[in-house]
Formats: C-alpha cells, sequence, structure tokens
C-alpha cells in the first residue's frame, strides 16, 4: 500500500511540474530559513550551558534602591566570596572575578594585547573549559603563575609548548604559564584569552580584602542541586549588611546562569528579559514562513483537485475509505517535505558562512547530533502534516458518485477557504514588512538622536603610566602637528559610563530620596574637545582653581531641580562649586534618557587620551600623525586608538543585527507569497482560457484581460491589508513602547506597503496571464 | 443475492424536489445478468449507485446477501463492497499515473492480497482478457477497447460476485463494443452475477432479462429467451 502511494505521489510530482517546482521551492526556502533561525535560537539558548554545573551556578547581583530610581548592580566587593565559602550548606563553591580586561602581553619582544580575568581558586571547579595541559585549579593557587587559552598560546609561542613558559604583563611583573586549555566556545558568556590568580600578599589585595564598600568584582556561587535559592539569597544579604551596616539601599540576591544571557535586562530593579525577546520573535517568523509555504501547498493543492478528483473516485468505488485516502494525500505532502528538506539542508551547508558573517556567530549543521535528527524530524512532519491536512481533508470527502459522474465541480467548494488562505499569507507579509521598516525606522531615529558631543573626527588612545607621566609634552606636540584641534583625557571613554554612585550632598538635596549619577573625571579642554555645549557658566579654565570645580549635565539640573545651578555648592567627599552645566551627552544606552552626571577635574586617573582632529583632516593621516608622538612617550605599549562614532556605532549592532535579519525574512515571506499567487493564477489562467478565448472574439483587449483576472486577486490583497495595519500598528506601538525615545508610525508607511504589495500581485498575476491574454482564441476555442 | 423493497431517493436542491427513484423493488437472483433500460433521468444510474453502496437511499430496503445494507455507514459500506463488487464504466475510470497493471492492482491492494499473489492474480488476468502485453503501458497511451478491458479487468480480479456495468459500450465503437459484451457474458457462464445499464437494446440482447425504468419506477420487465 505504502509502496503504491510513494508510486502516485512520485509520478504526480514528475507529471505536474510547475505545481512540484513551486510548492518545493517556497517550502525550501521556507525551511532554509527555518533551519538557519532555530540554529541561531539553539545558539543563543544553549549560552553557558556547556559548563556542568549550570544549573547551580548563580551570580551575585544587587539591586540599589535611590529613591525614586532603582538599578541592577554585578559589582560587588572582594571579601564577599571568601566570607560566603563555608557559612551556609547549600553553597557549594564561591568564585570572585576581576571585570574583563585588556592587558598589553609581552613575550620575546611579541607584544599583544589580550584579553584577561583576575580569578579566584574556585573559578574552575565551579566552571567547566576544557583543560589542555597543566592544571588551572593549582594554577590559580599561585600568584606566579597564569594560564592561557590555546589561541593565545599560539598567538605567543607558535608551535613551541608553552607550559612553563614566562610571559610579562602591562610591562611589569612576568608570570608563568601553568596550564592552558581551549578557547571559550562562541557561547561563553566569559570570554578571555588569559585568567589570572589574585595575588593575596600584594598590598592592593590585602587592602582590597578589608574594604566592604566599593564594588568592583563579579562574585559567583555554586549551590547544590535543587537549594533552596530564596534561604541562599537570605543569607547572602546577611552577611553583606552585617559586613556593612551603612549600606541602606541594597538587597543582594543570585541570578542563575541559565538566565545570564537571555535575561540580561534590568529596569528599576526588575528582569525585563533582553534577547529572550529575539529568541521568541525569530520562533515565531521562522513558523510563520513555513506556513505561509504550507499554504501555498494548500492552495495549489485544492486548486487543481479537479485533476485529482477522478483518482479518488475511483480508488473510493475500488473500496479504498476515507481513512486509506487521507493517509495518501498526507504522504504525498510529506514526501514533498522531505525533498525540500533535503534541498533546504543542502542550501544551508552552502549558505553557513554567509549566514555567519550576518549573525556574527559560528554555527555550523551536526547532521548526526540529536538535535538536528530530531529537528528534522518535526519540521517535515509538521510541514506534511500542516501542508497536507487540508488537501487530505478535502480531496478524501469527495463523492465519488458526482465526481465519476462529471456532475461535480471539484474545487468550487474550496474557494473561500482558498481565499481566506491566501489573505492570511497576506496579512503575514504586509505585517513583516510593515515590522521591518518600523524597526529600521527606530533605529534611524535613535541614530538621528542629538547625543550632545560630536562622536566624527574625535579619537581616544587608551593611557598608560608613561602617556599620563609625559601629558603636556604629548599635548603640545600633538597640536604642533597642526592636524589636531584639542586634546584631553577622561577618566572612561565617552561612549561608556564606568561610575554609578548617588548625588553629592547640595542645599535643598530631599532627605529620603536620592538621585542616580553617572561620574566622569576629565581635563581642561573637555567641552572643546568633545564638541560639548556649555549651556550655563563655564569649562576647566587651566588654573588651580579647577580642581574645586565640577561641570554638572542638564539632566542632573531637572533632577535635582536646581534654579541657578552655576555657583551652588555640592559636597563630594570634599566640596565643590558648580562652574558650568553642560548639555546633555549620550554617554551609555542611546535608546535610554541621558541621567545626571558630575565631572570634575582629575587629571591623574585618566584611561583614555581624547583628540579631536581639525575639521577636513583625514582621519588616516590624522592617525599617522599621532602615532610617532605616542611611540615617542610611550614605546613600552602598543600604539592604539578608536575612533569616537565607530565605538558608537556599537551599540547599535543588536539592534542592525535584528534589522538586517527581518529584512531578509521579510524579503523571503514576500518571496514564498509570490511564488504562491503565481502558482494560483496560472491555475486560474488555465481554468479560464476557454472563456479568455470567448471574451477575446468578443473584443476584450489584452489589458482588460489582464484586468479581469487581477482583479479576482487584488481584491484579497486589500482585504489582507485592512486586516494587517490594525494588527501591525497594535504590535509595533508596543514594541516601540519599550523605546523612550521611538517614532510614531507613520499611515504613508502603510499607505506605501500597500501600493508595494498591489505593484507585486499585479505583476506577477500579469506576467502569469500575458500569455493566455496574447495567445489566438481560436487555439483556445478548439482545444475544447 | 439482492432484493430491493420500496426504495426511494431524492435529489433536492433549493426549489425543487427531483424523485428519482420511486418506491422500487426488485429482486436478482445469484448468476443472473440482468439490464437496465430507460431513458435518461430515469433513475438506472441512482439505482446502479445504490446497488453498488456507492449512494444510500433515503428510504426502503435493501438487502445484500442476506444483510440489510440500507443504512450502512461509509466504512462499512467500502469494506463490503471491495469484497463483494467489481465496477464497469462508461468512461473506463482509470487512474492516469498507473500503469495498466499497476491500475489492474489497486483492488487487491484494498482487500490487503499479499504482493507476491497480487502479480499472480494480476498477471492472470490480463492474460485472460488479453492485454498482457500492455501491462506497463499507461492508459493515455492505449485505444478505448483496450482501456475498457483494463476496467473489466479491474473489475474482475477481486472475483467479486456482483459486476455493475454503466453503459460499458458507450464510448466504443461497435466491434470493441461486442468484444466487451462477449467479455461479460463469460464471466457470467463462470458464475459472476452481472448487473448492467445500457441504452442499446443490442446490448441488452446479451442480458437474460431486461429491467426497464420509467420516472424511478419499474414499467416492464421482459425475460431473454
Amino acid at each position: 500500500m505504502i509502496k503504491n502511494y510513494i508510486k502516485i505521489a512520485w509520478r504526480n510530482l514528475v507529471r505536474n511540474k510547475g505545481f512540484a517546482i513551486t510548492n518545493i521551492l517556497g517550502l525550501t526556502i521556507g525551511m532554509i530559513c527555518t533551519i538557519f533561525i532555530f540554529l541561531w535560537v539553539k545558539d543563543e539558548v544553549a549560552f553557558d550551558k556547556f559548563h556542568k554545573n549550570h544549573d547551580n551556578i548563580y551570580q551575585v547581583m544587587a539591586t540599589r534602591d535611590f529613591k525614586p530610581t532603582i538599578f541592577t548592580d554585578p559589582n560587588m566587593v572582594l571579601p564577599l566570596a571568601k566570607t560566603l565559602e563555608g557559612g551556609n550548606p547549600q553553597i557549594v563553591r564561591t568564585a570572585v572575578t576581576s571585570h574583563q580586561e585588556s592587558h598589553l602581553v609581552e613575550y620575546n619582544n611579541i607584544k599583544l594585547k589580550k584579553d584577561l580575568y583576575v580569578a579566584s581558586e574556585q573559578f574552575f571547579n565551579i566552571f567547566t573549559f576544557k583543560v589542555l595541559k597543566g592544571n588551572p585549579s593549582e594554577a590559580l593557587k599561585d600568584p606566579k603563575s597564569i594560564i592561557i587559552t590555546e589561541s593565545a598560546a599560539k598567538a605567543f609561542f607558535g608551535n613551541d609548548e608553552p607550559m612553563n613558559k614566562m610571559v610579562r604583563i602591562d610591562n611589569q611583573q612576568s608570570y608563568k604559564i601553568a596550564a592552558v586549555f581551549a578557547d571559550p566556545p562562541g557561547n561563553s558568556t566569559f570570554k578571555f584569552d588569559f585568567i589570572q590568580p589574585f595575588d593575596y600578599n600584594s598590598d592592593y589585595v590585602k587592602n582590597r580584602m578589608k574594604e566592604w564598600g566599593g564594588s568592583s568584582h563579579n562574585v559567583f556561587v555554586q549551590t547544590t542541586p535543587n537549594a533552596n535559592m530564596a534561604a541562599v539569597d537570605k543569607y547572602i544579604d546577611k552577611i553583606k549588611h552585617d559586613h556593612s551596616k551603612g549600606d541602606k539601599i541594597s538587597t543582594y540576591y543570585t541570578f542563575p546562569m541559565n538566565k545570564w544571557h537571555l535575561y540580561s535586562e534590568w529596569k528599576d530593579g526588575k528582569n525585563v528579559g533582553g534577547m529572550i525577546e529575539y529568541v521568541r520573535m525569530f520562533t515565531v517568523i521562522a513558523i510563520i514562513i513555513l506556513l505561509i509555504a504550507c499554504v501555498n501547498f494548500m492552495n495549489l493543492s485544492t486548486a487543481r483537485s479537479e485533476k485529482r478528483a477522478k483518482e479518488v473516485g475511483i480508488r473510493k468505488t475500488l473500496g479504498s475509505d476515507k481513512k486509506q485516502l487521507i493517509t495518501q494525500f498526507f504522504f504525498e505532502s510529506i514526501i514533498l517535505a522531505l525533498i525540500a528538506f533535503v534541498l533546504a539542508v543542502a542550501f544551508v551547508y552552502l549558505l553557513m558562512p554567509l549566514f555567519n558573517t550576518l549573525v556574527s556567530k559560528n554555527l555550523h549543521l551536526a547532521i548526526f547530533e540529536p538535535f538536528f535528527l530530531i529537528g528534522s524530524l518535526i519540521i517535515i512532519l509538521f510541514t506534511g502534516v500542516v501542508a497536507g491536512s487540508y488537501p487530505a481533508l478535502y480531496l478524501s470527502s469527495f463523492n465519488p458518485v458526482k465526481v465519476l459522474k462529471g456532475t461535480f465541480a471539484a474545487g468550487k467548494s474550496a474557494v473561500l477557504p482558498r481565499r481566506i488562505l491566501v489573505v492570511g499569507q497576506f496579512v503575514m507579509s504586509i505585517l513583516l514588512i510593515s515590522a521591518t521598516i518600523i524597526v529600521y525606522q527606530q533605529i534611524q531615529h535613535i541614530k538621528d538622536r542629538s547625543i550632545g558631543y560630536n562622536p566624527n573626527n574625535l579619537v581616544m588612545v587608551p593611557s598608560s603610566s608613561d602617556i599620563d607621566k609625559n601629558y603636556a609634552a604629548i599635548k603640545q606636540d600633538l597640536l604642533n602637528t597642526g592636524l589636531i584641534g584639542a586634546v584631553t583625557r577622561t577618566s572612561s571613554p565617552i561612549t561608556q559610563i564606568w561610575w554609578k554612585s548617588g548625588s553629592p550632598d547640595y542645599a535643598g538635596k530631599a532627605a529620603n530620596g536620592d538621585i542616580i549619577f553617572s561620574g566622569l573625571n576629565a581635563d581642561v579642554d573637555f567641552t572643546k574637545t568633545m564638541g560639548i555645549k556649555i549651556l550655563q557658566g563655564r569649562d576647566f579654565n587651566k588654573t588651580p582653581g579647577d580642581t574645586a570645580v565640577m561641570l554638572i549635565n542638564k539632566a542632573a539640573v531637572e533632577a535635582m531641580t536646581l534654579k541657578n545651578p552655576v555657583g551652588m555648592e555640592m559636597n563630594y567627599g570634599r566640596k565643590f562649586t558648580v562652574a558650568g552645566v553642560i548639555d546633555n551627552i549620550v554617554m551609555a544606552s542611546p535608546y535610554d534618557p541621558v541621567e545626571p552626571l558630575m565631572i570634575y577635574y582629575d587629571p591623574n586617573s585618566s584611561s583614555m587620551i581624547d583628540i579631536r582632529l581639525k575639521n577636513g583632516v583625514n582621519p588616516q593621516a590624522g592617525i599617522k600623525a599621532l602615532e610617532p608622538i605616542f611611540k615617542k612617550y610611550n614605546p613600552q605599549n602598543l600604539f592604539e586608538y578608536q575612533f569616537v562614532d565607530q565605538e558608537f556605532g556599537k551599540k547599535f549592532v543588536t539592534e542592525e543585527l535584528i534589522s538586517r535579519i527581518t529584512n531578509i525574512f521579510a524579503g523571503l515571506a514576500i518571496f514564498i507569497c509570490c511564488i504562491g499567487l503565481a502558482g494560483l493564477a496560472s491555475f486560474t489562467i488555465e481554468k479560464r482560457f476557454r472563456e479568455i478565448g470567448v471574451r477575446k472574439v468578443m473584443g476584450a483587449s489584452v489589458r482588460q484581460l489582464l484586468m479581469l483576472i487581477s482583479t479576482e486577486f487584488l481584491k484579497l490583497v486589500v482585504v489582507a491589508f485592512v486586516i494587517a495595519v490594525p494588527l501591525t500598528w497594535y504590535l509595533m506601538s508596543n514594541w516601540l513602547q519599550k523605546y523612550t525615545y521611538h517614532i510614531s508610525i507613520s499611515i504613508w508607511l502603510f499607505a506605501a506597503v500597500g501600493v508595494l504589495i498591489l505593484l507585486l500581485t499585479m505583476i506577477v498575476v500579469s506576467l502569469n496571464t500575458m500569455k493566455a491574454a496574447l495567445a489566438n482564441p481560436v487555439k483556445s476555442l478548439r482545444s475544447e | 443475492m439482492i432484493k430491493i423493497t420500496n426504495l426511494e431517493k431524492f435529489y433536492r436542491t433549493e426549489e425543487v424536489e427531483t424523485i428519482a427513484l420511486n418506491k422500487l423493488t426488485m429482486e436478482v437472483n445469484t448468476g443472473e445478468f440482468v439490464a437496465i433500460m430507460g431513458p435518461s433521468g430515469c433513475g438506472k444510474s441512482t439505482l446502479l449507485n445504490i446497488l453498488g453502496m456507492l449512494d444510500d437511499p433515503d428510504e426502503g430496503s435493501y438487502v445484500f446477501n442476506g444483510i440489510e445494507v440500507a443504512h450502512f455507514n461509509e466504512r462499512k459500506r467500502a469494506d463490503l463492497r471491495k469484497h463483494n463488487i467489481g465496477f464497469v464504466f462508461q468512461s473506463f475510470n482509470l487512474i492516469d499515473e498507473l500503469t495498466v497493471f499497476e491500475n489492474v492492482e489497486l483492488p487487491l491492494i484494498y482487500t490487503g492480497v499479499t504482493a507476491s499473489e497480487r502479480v499472480k492474480r494480476v498477471e492472470e488476468v490480463l492474460d485472460k482478457m488479453q492485454i498482457m502485453h500492455r501491462r506497463n503501458h499507461y492508459p493515455q497511451q492505449l485505444s478505448g477497447g483496450q482501456q475498457q478491458r483494463v476496467a473489466i479487468a479491474r473489475a474482475v480480479v477481486n472475483k467479486p460476485k456482483l459486476i455493475l456495468a454503466d453503459e460499458p459500450t458507450g464510448n466504443l465503437d461497435s466491434s470493441n463494443g461486442n468484444d466487451v459484451m462477449e467479455l461479460l457474458t463469460d464471466l457470467n457462464e463462470q458464475g459472476t452475477t452481472i448487473i448492467m445499464v445500457t441504452h442499446s437494446e443490442h446490448d441488452a440482447r446479451y442480458s437474460h432479462r431486461i429491467i426497464r425504468l420509467l420516472d424511478g419506477q419499474t414499467v416492464m420487465e421482459n425475460i431473454m429467451v
């Protein structure tokens, strides 16, 4: 029986090549999208899951409630991890690390900037990285050791044995390589080249170990399986508060590793998701695209059911019951799905490098993995069953008497469902296209937002102790090149906020509330170099008095509700006078409002030298001029630089990635729709071939004939449009709500999409109708 | 074998109700060859469809081999049909996508005959119908007479007790038509009951008995001698 089904299915495909190609093409494209999306989603969901203990690893976090604003802070004090260890039976291990830092690493004249974590002894017992050589846990107990990744080892030592070699860090201390491990996989939160132990004998670490304020480390705990996390949180909160009685604003708790990547966004102390939204969105898009392709199959199958009706009638007469027929038609759709799937897998293989570039990942298709095998089965069965469901039920319900008598007009009763399906397809396509445009407009809107400074032709060079020492001479030499307009230095890059705290004390500060301030140290010429507008007062003025003044931004003035900020006294550790108010500058997320900012003069804590190239100076020529100056004064270090506009652009990486992917998928969705439309149109024409001939004889023009056929489809598009517009409006308005600065959806957008879809429909239908409309009517009439 | 009593069948459209069969009563015995005749619209085909369990009556009784089948559901009808009844149509009704061999094999598949047994029986019947040499051709590659032979081969391959033929020669020239009638007569002589709807007095002469219908009722029965 099965053999018979396969035979019939295969012959039907071969005999109806147009039908087969249309369906296979649509399903293949749909499946390519689905496979890519699922690979991407799998990679996102599998983030950090390679750690054996991932279910029991947590990061300690704090909710810091500066009334009325609340922020979530992963920064912890250094002694917390050690103190938590052994104090609670549910906590198995703890570890503390520095933030990821970039350091100059040197071996035999090879100098490279490499990423490094400083980590405590239990780090490798909590986290599972693949060890290639040595014993990393032992290495972390010896402050003279360092652990290196495979690729970093290759970069420094080539094929030589890395173990026990000495590398020098930041031109200071040398460390012995005590272990080598495989590079962390692409979906690891920790990304690094080196891991270095804490040196508990150093004065710095000794002092920090006594310090229970000033948080700048990450603390991790591994619990027993099924630990009571509420109790663990309570314990951690108690330990921290026992040691810092003054901390009235913080609540401490644990955040599970399984959520680190997908749920990384916090608002007002609550987790508001993160990448998970895109994971969900793309899963939905994958299913929608596959459904659109399935609908093509349903429509074409029922449209040409007249051709199958006779077969159904004969089979029923010969004793087939409905169930057997349904099985047969499902077989056909599943075979089609299988063919499409095999093709899709081949294309996914070919397109994988392109897709990896697009999404900046290193995905691969492992055909023999259970995930892939089960996934394939699900995709094929889903597609086959969904696509085959309606045709199977429809075709198998034919009455053999009517069919064989020829009085049965097959396909007629399926017209309405078919129209509904076409409308559904177009609703989804219009939605995807409109949404894509809205996402793009929103990103542009944010990019066009005034950021309060001029990021173009602005260069940042990371500072070092040599640079700091020779800053005055460097600045003079830079200005002497004639290419540089201004130079300053800052404690963090202008594109990042490294420092947040409560507000300074000031007259009129509310007793029970606080305001979160961002902070920055800067040198003279700060506003000149950055191109920031001073709204009131002045910049630092190169006098000793600079150390006692502070600049604040407009947001600070508004948050503190100050009437005359200039000249006001602020107390932040010591006394400052507000010298000037600057415009709001976007240093953090361009999607969020600018927070209050204070800047005070402290040239000795610089991390970046900021250099403004004169107008019209070619950036590469500017860099050429900078390089010898920095090499001269900072010979030990590599010359590195960043263009601020590029650094700022990185803030859009995720959104632009999402925008690119949705562009492609929306385009493909509409393409699959058009294939289906073309199929339906050519089928309609086949059925109306004689009518077209008669009309032509009666004097209809080609244009009139094209309109006749097109109108049938254009009506459906109009209905789809009427449904899609409010739906898109509702969904996208909701999405836009998460941005403080967002566009309002324009009616013109829908008008444009509407015209585009109508035109596309006209073109697709006309191309298919043209042949019939141009044909000699005698031919069509004779063929009857 | 067949006993129908007061059988009624109506066709309804929004405005008109047409009576296709009007309290029809008739009997067909095992081994008979019966021809049903009458003008267009007299209910011949409706009767044949009900006899073949492709359609069910609105009123009345239909006893097939001692079993009342008038209100069987589709599944039961299909089951009874595939084991007992073979069909021959005016327009042959072969499946275009299947070869001659595969078309004839189809009823055996539905009755669950094993593959090796199927090959044996299909070859046997094709041989008997003298179309063995065409076994791998598709229906479109055959003449009308050949197609009807295949259709008859398909109808008899399951060794049914009853063959229902709906104007089996209607699409054939007289020579091919005679061949088909000879084949049916042979089958009848070997014990198969045959009920044939026809317009052709010539064809009807091959039967034992002619039932003439008018407006859904039996108007006359001729016994052939």
